[in-house]
C-alpha cells in the first residue's frame, strides 16, 4: 500500500452510488431485449441481408462506452422527468406491440426510444445529444419489412448486375444477364436471391457516416460532399463484389461461391469500400490544399 | 448528493417496472393461434379442382420449377404452393400459381409479382388496381402488364388474402394482421396468380375474369373465403 493508492476507496462509494441507477436500467433494457437479441440472431441476423445488424450494435455500444465518462457525469445535468417517462411510455407500448405482433420496426425501433428516456430521466436532453449519433447509428440495426427493401434496392440490384454483367462481357467471359440473374459457364447466378432484399446500401451508408464521425472534419462540405460520394462507391464496391463472387463461381464452382468464398466476398465489399471511401476523401483533401495554395499565392 | 442520488434510484425502479410492464403486455398479446389451425388445414391440391365449367388441368404441360435453387427458395418461404395450366373448349391457356404461408410475419411475408417478375428478367410495362366481380361478390386485384424479351406478352392479374380478407397489400395488409394478432390469431397468407401470354392485354384480362368467376363459383364457400376473401 503506497500513499497515493489509499485514499481511493473514498471517491469509490460516490462511483457506486453514481453508477446504482445506471445499472438498475441496464437490467431493465436487458429484459426487455435480450429476447429480442434471441430472436434476431436465430432469425433475420443469420441471414445474408442482415448481417451486419450485430456488427451495428456492437459499434453503437462502443460508441455510447467511449462517450461514457461525459454521459456519466452530472455536471451541466437537467433531467426532463415528464419527456423521459413519455419516451419511456410510448416506447414501451412500441416495443409490446412489436414484440407480439412481430413488427420488428418497432420492437427493434423501440430500444432507441427507451435509451432516451432512460438518459433524459438520469441526466437530461445535453446527454442525449452527447450520445447522438450511437443513436442515430442504431436505426441501421432496424430491420426494415422486405416489401420496402426490395422496393428501394430493386433498381439498384438491377445496375449493378447490368454493369457486373458489362465489365465480364468486356474482359471477355462467357456471361449474360436476365434480370438479376447472371449465367457465367455452365453456373447461374442471383444477385442478392431474386426476391430478397439486398441491404448492403445501408450498410455502407452507416459505414461511411462512422468513417465521418471518426474523423471529425470541421468543414461542413466536405462532409457534405463525403456523405453524398457513399452512394456512388457502395455502387461500386457492390459491383466488385458481384464480380468476385462470378469469378469465384467461374473459376472453383457452385459450392465455393456459395460456401465459405461467400462469406470472403461480403468481406472484400467492405474492404473495397472502405478504400474507396478513404481515396475519395484523400482526393478531397489534395484538391481542396491545391485550391488553398492556388488563392493563397 | 445523496438526496440526488436517492432520487435517481427511485426513478431507475419506476423505469424497470415500466419496462418489465412493457414485456409483460407484449407476452400477454403474442398470438399463439395459427389461423390454419382454427379453420382447418390448407390443402391447395384439394380445394382447387381439376375441372370446373368449361375449363379442365393441362396435365401435359409440365408447369413445375426445375431450377433447384429457386424451388428451395419458394420451399423456405412458403407453406404450400400449386401450379397448374387450364385450358378450355376453344383451346384457350389459363395459368394458374397460388402461394400459401402460415405465418405472415415479417420474416415469412408473401413475394409480390411486381417485384418478382422484373427481378427475374420479365419487363414491368404497367401495373394498376382493379376489381374482378364474380357470382359471389367482388375481388380487389391488380393487374400487371410483363413482357419478356420482347417475345413473351404475359398479362398478370393477382390478389393476396390475409387470414379471410382480400386485401391489396401494404398498410392495409399490415392493419389486418394485426387485428387478427390482437385477437390473438397468428394470421396465414395467400397469393393468388392468374396470368396468360397473350399480346392483346385487354381480351386476356377479360379470358382471366371469366376463369376466375368460373373457378370460384365451383368451389365450396368455405374454400372461397379463403381463396378469395368472399364472404360466406
Amino acid at each position: 500500500m503506497t500513499a497515493v493508492e489509499s485514499p481511493a476507496p473514498q471517491p469509490a462509494v460516490s462511483d457506486r452510488a453514481l453508477l446504482t441507477p445506471w445499472l438498475i436500467m441496464a437490467g431493465g433494457l436487458l429484459l426487455l431485449y435480450l429476447p429480442t437479441i434471441y430472436s434476431l440472431f436465430n432469425g433475420l441476423w443469420s441471414t445474408d441481408d442482415q448481417g451486419h445488424g450485430p456488427i451495428v450494435l456492437a459499434i453503437a455500444s462502443w460508441l455510447i462506452y467511449k462517450r461514457w465518462p461525459e454521459l456519466q457525469s452530472r455536471e451541466l445535468a437537467q433531467p426532463c422527468p415528464v419527456w423521459g417517462w413519455s419516451f419511456l411510455v410510448i416506447s414501451g407500448l412500441a416495443y409490446a406491440l412489436g414484440r407480439s405482433q412481430g413488427i420488428w420496426i418497432f420492437e427493434v425501433g423501440s430500444a432507441i426510444g427507451v435509451l432516451v428516456g432512460i438518459v433524459l430521466l438520469l441526466r437530461g436532453a445535453r446527454h442525449v445529444r452527447m450520445i447522438g449519433f450511437a443513436l442515430f447509428f442504431l436505426f441501421f440495426m432496424i430491420p426494415l419489412p422486405g416489401a420496402v427493401v426490395d422496393a428501394m434496392t430493386q433498381p439498384m440490384k438491377m445496375a449493378v448486375s447490368y454493369v457486373a454483367e458489362a465489365v465480364l462481357y468486356a474482359a471477355g467471359y462467357p456471361i449474360s444477364r436476365t434480370g438479376v440473374i447472371l449465367q457465367i459457364g455452365p453456373y447461374q447466378l442471383l444477385v442478392a436471391d431474386a426476391c430478397a432484399g439486398m441491404h448492403t446500401l445501408f450498410t455502407l451508408e452507416a459505414l461511411g457516416l462512422l468513417y465521418l464521425n471518426m474523423v471529425k472534419y470541421a468543414s461542413l462540405a466536405r462532409n457534405i460532399t463525403l456523405a453524398i460520394l457513399i452512394v456512388p462507391i457502395s455502387f461500386a464496391a457492390n459491383v466488385i463484389r458481384v464480380i468476385v463472387l462470378t469469378l469465384v463461381t467461374f473459376y472453383l464452382g457452385d459450392e465455393a461461391g456459395q460456401g465459405f468464398l461467400h462469406g470472403f466476398a461480403g468481406m472484400v465489399l467492405f474492404m473495397s469500400a472502405l478504400m474507396l471511401i478513404i481515396g475519395a476523401d484523400t482526393l478531397i483533401r489534395i484538391v481542396v490544399a491545391r485550391v488553398e495554395k492556388r488563392r493563397a499565392a | 448528493m445523496s438526496g440526488l442520488a436517492g432520487l435517481e434510484r427511485r426513478r431507475a425502479v419506476s423505469a424497470v417496472v415500466i419496462m418489465a410492464l412493457a414485456a409483460l403486455l407484449a407476452w400477454l398479446i403474442t398470438p399463439t393461434h395459427r389461423l390454419a389451425a382454427l379453420h382447418g388445414a390448407m390443402d391447395l391440391e384439394a380445394f382447387v379442382p381439376k375441372q370446373f365449367g368449361d375449363w379442365q388441368q393441362d396435365v401435359s404441360t409440365f408447369s413445375g420449377i426445375v431450377n433447384p435453387q429457386q424451388e428451395a427458395q419458394l420451399k423456405a418461404l412458403y407453406s404450400q404452393t400449386l401450379s397448374r395450366t387450364y385450358f378450355n373448349s376453344r383451346g384457350q391457356r389459363v395459368m394458374l400459381s397460388i402461394a400459401y404461408g402460415e405465418d405472415q410475419r415479417d420474416a415469412m411475408q408473401l413475394h409480390y409479382p411486381e417485384v418478382c417478375y422484373p427481378a427475374q428478367g420479365f419487363q414491368l410495362k404497367s401495373k394498376r388496381i382493379d376489381t374482378i366481380a364474380v357470382n359471389a361478390g367482388q375481388i380487389p386485384v391488380r393487374r400487371l402488364e410483363t413482357t419478356f424479351g420482347g417475345q413473351r406478352y404475359e398479362p398478370v392479374t393477382y390478389w393476396t388474402v390475409i387470414g379471410d380478407k382480400a386485401t391489396l397489400g401494404g398498410l392495409d395488409k399490415k392493419l389486418i394482421e394485426i387485428g387478427f394478432g390482437m385477437k390473438g390469431v397468428i394470421v396465414d397468407g395467400l397469393l393468388f396468380r392468374v396470368s396468360s401470354i397473350d399480346r392483346d392485354t385487354e381480351a386476356a384480362f377479360k379470358l382471366q375474369d371469366v376463369f376466375v368467376n368460373d373457378l370460384v363459383s365451383a368451389m365450396t364457400p368455405a374454400h372461397r373465403l379463403r381463396l378469395a376473401g368472399l364472404p360466406r
